[in-house]
């Protein structure tokens, strides 16, 4: 209400749309982590913005952890996360790759900062999660879910 | 690596990644790989008390945020995360720096006001030590300087109106007082012309006054 006063309604769309695209962010950094928010109470909030897909895609993620290898999904989101940006931050890949190598590190204690720009490759990432998976069984998985959910959501707009 | 996982070649890997990478699109914003930066305070806090923080922080939240709800599913910010940022952002490494200047300037200073609260035992009698010898030094400093520069007799006896006759007695010593005006009792005038007047000594009464006895 606060916020409705202060702002006008494209401001505040504005403001909205910055902070729930990081939230959904948070939430992948939560799906790495193992924090195991369940993602039918995080479905709301995750598309206050309006932006119903992206939401819809993190939630994959999500569902796929509660039904799936929990494990080689936090692999492909670290794999992705770390890849996402052209630079390579050298000092933060060092040392992600040193800690790696002590085996001083493991999904738990990964957070988005300490992932991104480090350009791990998928041995670093085995390493990471502690197991091997098929990376592409994986995405083809979580795409399906995303499948199955935008179904359901038309369904229910349909019904409605 | 095992069997089925032969495809992983560069591009494979890069095909995977262009589908997914609207969702870290807000890393790619900014500068740095984010657009929001540790608070002023967080580095000096983080530069303060690196040692002894819990490995913990939380991203800076806007007040919208908050308003949402946002906290549960913030992006956490570890005290590792917070130290690599400082080292590898250009802004935020400037702030520290400053920081770390300003430090070193002003810690004789805390060291000594801290030192009286929360230091250890041989600090703080050291802090209470310095404190009484200052004190004891200015003292006698004070003490020192005001008798050549502050005669009490010296001041009485530049007043026309002091009687120094009237306050020998017969042991020989002398009192000596300002008169009161005896008309309107009002004293004021007594002193008033202190800055005009030649001072006069004690000695140059001594002959004159014995002379009269």
């Amino acid at each position: 209400m606060l916020l409705k006063l202060c702002y006008d309604d494209e401001e505040l769309q504005a403001i909205m749309a910055l902070n729930i695209e990081y939230a959904r962010l948070a939430y992948g950094e939560q799906i790495v982590r193992g924090t195991n928010l369940p993602p039918t109470e995080m479905e709301e909030f995750l598309c206050m913005d309006g932006d119903v897909d992206a939401a819809r895609q993190w939630l994959s993620f999500a569902y796929a952890v509660e039904d799936g290898d929990a494990d080689a999904v936090r692999g492909l989101l670290i794999y992705m996360c770390s890849n996402s940006t052209d630079k390579v931050d050298r000092s933060k890949r060092a040392w992600l790759l040193e800690k790696i190598d002590q085996k001083a590190i493991d999904f738990r204690s990964l957070t988005m900062e300490k992932i991104v720009g480090t350009h791990l490759n998928w041995s670093h990432v085995f390493q990471l999660v502690g197991k091997e998976f098929n990376p592409t069984r994986e995405k083809d998985r979580i795409k399906a879910i995303h499948q199955q959910l935008a179904a359901q959501d038309n369904l229910e707009r349909e019904t409605a | 690596m095992s069997e089925d996982n032969n495809f992983l070649n560069e591009q494979e890997s890069k095909n995977l990644i262009k589908e997914f990478i609207h969702l870290f699109e807000p890393l790619k914003r900014g500068k740095q790989n984010y657009t929001q930066h540790p608070s002023k305070d967080q580095i000096e806090e983080y530069l303060n008390n690196s040692n002894a923080m819990p490995d913990l922080w939380q991203r800076p939240q806007t007040d919208s945020a908050n308003w949402m709800g946002a906290e549960d599913v913030a992006l956490e910010w570890t005290l590792t995360d917070l130290s690599l940022h400082v080292q590898t952002c250009a802004q935020c490494s400037k702030v520290a720096d400053k920081l770390r200047k300003a430090d070193k300037s002003a810690s004789w200073f805390q060291d000594y006001f801290s030192a009286f609260g929360f230091a250890g035992y041989r600090k703080r009698v050291l802090a209470w030590t310095y404190t009484a010898s200052a004190a004891v030094a200015l003292m006698a400093l004070v003490l020192n300087v005001m008798p050549s520069s502050f005669n009490p007799i010296d001041h009485a006896l530049v007043s026309d109106n002091v009687s120094v006759v009237d306050n020998f007695d017969v042991s020989g010593n002398i009192t000596l007082q300002p008169e009161t005006s005896t008309t309107t009792g009002d004293n004021s005038s007594t002193f008033a012309n202190f800055a005009d007047q030649k001072p006069i000594r004690l000695n140059d009464f001594r002959g004159p006054i014995i002379n009269q006895f």
